[in-house]
């Protein structure tokens, strides 16, 4: 799995993955992002999370995405979720996550 | 009860015991009471000798007072010469030596007007002589105030007796004896009473000859039975009776001095009413000093009595004694004969039989063995005749075996010529087949046979030959040669059944038929020709529906008419079909109780089995019959032929790897081919792709935790449906019974882990988890 992650401006991450966010990928790509947080010299407080490419999330994808909300909401931080298509949506929906996370 | 001939030999020796017993006991009885009066007289005559003895004494006695008189009279008639008197009574009384003394007494002054007294009494003294005695006339002794002087005298004016007695009394002048006396009267020329006569008799002579009495127990006096055994308690009353006084008694309980002149009644056992005995049945007991006594009472004429009282026991002594004799020889004969006879039964009869019984018992188990009887001489031949027969059984026994092991030959063939392995086609997923045959004991007529007539139809079929044994054997072998030969030939279904029919004709000789359910299926189309001839009606189930019996128009049996024609169910099968075919071994096995198992419980025994597993399916209905059958033998063969109907193979998709996580990818890969190849859409193959990762997540991380195992994934499309099942053989664990994650807290508040199953249970439009032969099922449906 292709993961990329930049800063934008000196507290937020943005973070672009492409193919299944599933048993295989999905633990790889959260311990990726905290690394990312835990490196940044500034307190990051603000993660955004491109799906464009994203084909597939499992629960395993579902619950990084749970831990990293947990994360930022104890720093205050916030969590965006960007162009999450149809299909993904409704993983999210069955769970009852369409109700608290940030969608673009 | 008496089923053995031993208890009987011995019921019979009892009952023969019990018969002599009561006869010997009712004859007993009859010689005892015809008996006794005889034992009754015998004692009454040997006392009536006693009495005529006594009896003679007091005629004796009386007379001789009577004589007394008659001189007394001469003597005051006559010149009264008193010298001359007392010669004539010394001179009789010297012929009468049994009294004591006698003599005759005349009133005052009769004789001489100048003598008060005058009496003459002769007596024996003590030297033997006889002699008168003048002292009686003497003023002391005055016999005209002495008691027996009165009383005779006054007895023989009041009453005119001839003889009167005086009361015992103790005579002190002379010779200082108790005694009692007799007396007559001495009258003048007018008649008128001047004086008596008396002879005295001496109490002790009685007593005497009381005492001389003996007695011997008998039966009677002739009797050879005799004891001879004396009767020692007897004693006897010599009594007055007419004026109620004793004389003398021999009564050993009593001081018989004493009650010398007394009255009877201080006899504490005399009665007033004892009469003479000659009824024996009459007698009166006397029970006195706790013995019984039989008195015997003996009359005089001039009113004494003698009652003799004899002990019971001892009279009847030599009775009893007899009694007991007979009683001992007839019962020990009556315990003897039967005892002799039992004892030679058994050793002569009984003996014999055990000895062959036991020889037989030993034949019955193959022993070789033979018998040597030498007597008696039935019981030698009987046992010749048994070895004779043991020789002819073993010869059969060999032929039996032999014959035996042949048709287990013959049965292994049949078996071994019916299709036994299963599944017979693995790579065919359109379809499972499962038939089984438990045979009964003999070789049967049963068999089913299945088979591709060309590429894609398969035939199978169910039947049963009439008849049993060899023949129905070899006919059966014949028949399925030749239906599995026809069948390649290409006929119709309509076409095939008929020559076959015209060909069994043709090769039935032996008259014999078979009932057949056949079916010829299309694999792929599933379009089914099912015939049934004669054959027991098949059960159909359709998918998620129950079985049922499938209403077959019945054609004729095979093999009887040539010609015949056969019509044909045509129908089309799903997949999931199940169809059951049997034959009457398994609807018609019997109970101990000859109840059939019938087709009711059939159809309830399969709508009870919820696999759909064609082997699993035989096998409860098997058991179940057997159940039923508890043991009872299995007189049929008990055949089925289940077949299942899956749908051609493009509809199923499987995986089977090992459950670890390296093998996940190409877990997802052969789900995706899947669902490309069925054109699934993206969102239903989006929610197979999160089932199937958190199931094969959960198997593989938790199923195998010490050890690898496999996990099986089938994927089929029916009609709307697409039937997702996992299988794997791990820790047992039902994950729909994990609660629901509460999806509406707050996401602080929510924990990370749990959600996987929960997401499973909401995206499938049916979850379904079962245990079965030791596989965690769970089977997701989602409709398309």
């Amino acid at each position: 799995m292709d993961i990329l992650i930049k800063g934008i401006g000196i507290d937020g991450i943005y973070v672009k993955a492409s193919g299944r966010l599933d048993l295989d990928n999905a633990v790889e790509y959260g311990t990726k992002i905290k690394d990312a947080i835990e490196e940044s010299v500034e307190a990051i407080t603000n993660v955004t999370l491109d799906f464009s490419e994203i084909d597939f999330i499992s629960s395993f994808g579902l619950k990084v995405v749970l831990e990293l909300y947990k994360q930022l909401k104890a720093q205050n931080g916030v969590l965006k979720l960007k162009s999450v298509s149809e299909q993904l949506m409704n993983s999210f929906k069955i769970v009852g996550f369409d109700k608290f996370l940030l969608f673009e | 009860m008496f089923k053995t001939l031993k208890s009987k030999i011995l019921a019979i020796a009892i009952a023969v015991l019990a018969v002599i017993t009561v006869v010997f006991m009712a004859y007993a009885y009859a010689f005892e009471s015809r008996t006794k009066p005889l034992v009754m007289d015998y004692y009454s005559g040997y006392i009536e000798v006693f009495k005529d003895e006594i009896n003679n004494d007091i005629i004796k006695i009386e007379n001789n007072s009577k004589d007394l008189a008659l001189i007394g009279n001469l003597f005051y008639k006559t010149d009264k010469n008193l010298d001359l008197t007392k010669e004539v009574i010394k001179k009789i009384y010297d012929n009468y030596p049994d009294s004591l003394g006698g003599g005759i007494w005349f009133e005052p002054y009769v004789i001489d007007k100048s003598r008060k007294r005058l009496c003459v009494y002769a007596y024996r003294n003590a030297e033997g002589n006889v002699v008168t005695d003048e002292s009686f006339n003497s003023e002391e002794y005055n016999y005209l105030n002495q008691n027996w002087y009165k009383e005779i005298f006054s007895q023989i004016k009041e009453k005119k007796v001839d003889v009167a007695w005086s009361l015992p009394y103790y005579e002190d002048q002379g010779s200082y004896t108790l005694m009692i006396t007799a007396g007559s009267g001495i009258y003048d020329e007018r008649g008128n009473l001047i004086g008596i006569s008396t002879v005295d008799w001496q109490i002790s002579s009685i007593e005497e000859e009381l005492r001389k009495m003996s007695f011997v127990s008998k039966i009677n006096s002739q009797s050879s039975f005799s004891s001879g055994k004396y009767i020692k308690n007897h004693f006897a009353l010599f009594a007055n009776r007419k004026d109620d006084y004793v004389i003398v008694t021999t009564d050993p309980y009593l001081d018989n001095k004493s009650l010398i002149g007394k009255k009877l009644e201080n006899i504490p056992w005399y009665r007033e009413d004892l009469i003479d005995v000659g009824m024996p049945n009459k007698t009166p007991f006397l029970h006195y000093q706790n013995k019984d006594y039989i008195p015997y009472v003996k009359n005089f004429d001039n009113g004494m009595t003698l009652i003799v009282c004899l002990p019971r026991l001892e009279m009847f002594y030599a009775l009893a004694h007899t009694l007991r004799i007979m009683i001992l020889t007839l019962l020990s004969l009556g315990i003897l004969i039967p005892a002799l006879l039992y004892l030679s039964l058994n050793r002569y009869v009984m003996k014999p039989i055990n000895i062959l019984t036991n020889i037989a018992n030993k034949i019955g188990k193959g022993e070789d063995v033979s018998i040597k009887i030498e007597k008696p001489k039935e019981f030698a031949q009987l046992a010749s005749t048994y070895n004779k027969m043991t020789e002819n059984i073993k010869t059969i026994t060999k032929e039996r075996a032999k014959i035996n092991s042949e048709l287990s030959i013959a049965k292994t063939i049949q078996a071994s010529s019916l299709p036994n392995i299963f599944p017979p086609f693995p790579d065919k997923k359109e379809f499972d087949i499962f038939a089984s045959m438990e045979p009964a004991k003999e070789v049967g007529g049963d068999f089913y046979d299945f088979f591709f007539i060309d590429e894609t139809k398969f035939m199978f079929l169910i039947a049963d030959v009439s008849g049993k044994g060899v023949p129905a054997a070899l006919f059966m072998m014949t028949v399925k040669t030749l239906i599995n030969n026809l069948s390649q030939v290409g006929y119709t279904p309509k076409q095939l059944i008929k020559i076959i029919n015209n060909k069994i004709c043709e090769t039935n000789k032996q008259g014999l038929f078979v009932t057949m359910l056949s079916c010829i299926v299309d694999t792929e189309t599933g379009e089914a020709s099912i015939i049934n001839c004669g054959h027991n009606l098949p059960l159909i189930k359709r998918q998620n529906g129950n079985y049922e019996y499938l209403q077959l128009n019945p054609n004729i049996v095979l093999g009887v008419f040539e010609d015949s024609e056969f019509e044909i169910y045509e129908t089309v099968l799903n997949p999931g079909d199940i169809i059951y075919t049997y034959t009457d071994g398994v609807s018609e096995s019997v109970n101990t109780n000859n109840e059939i198992y019938g087709e009711e419980r059939l159809l309830s025994c399969l709508n009870n089995i919820e696999e759909t597993d064609t082997n699993i399916i035989a096998q409860k209905v098997k058991a179940s019959v057997l159940e039923y059958a508890d043991k009872a033998e299995q007189s049929d063969d008990i055949t089925m032929l289940i077949f299942k109907y899956n749908g051609i193979s493009d509809n199923i998709k499987t995986f089977k790897q090992k459950a670890v996580q390296e093998n996940y990818k190409s877990f997802y890969s052969w789900l995706h081919d899947a669902c490309e190849e069925w054109d699934v859409n993206a969102d239903i193959s989006n929610k197979l792709d999160m089932c199937a990762e958190e199931i094969f997540a959960n198997i593989s991380f938790y199923a195998y935790p010490d050890s690898e195992g496999l996990l099986e994934a089938e994927l089929k499309k029916f009609d709307d449906n697409l039937i997702f099942e996992f299988q794997d053989s791990g820790v047992e664990y039902n994950p729909l019974e994990k609660p629901d994650p509460n999806i509406d807290l707050p996401p602080e508040d929510r924990p990370i882990g749990g959600l996987g199953i929960f997401m499973v249970k909401q995206i499938a439009d049916e979850i379904s988890y079962k245990r079965e032969n030791n596989k965690n099922i769970l089977t997701l449906t989602f409709k398309i």
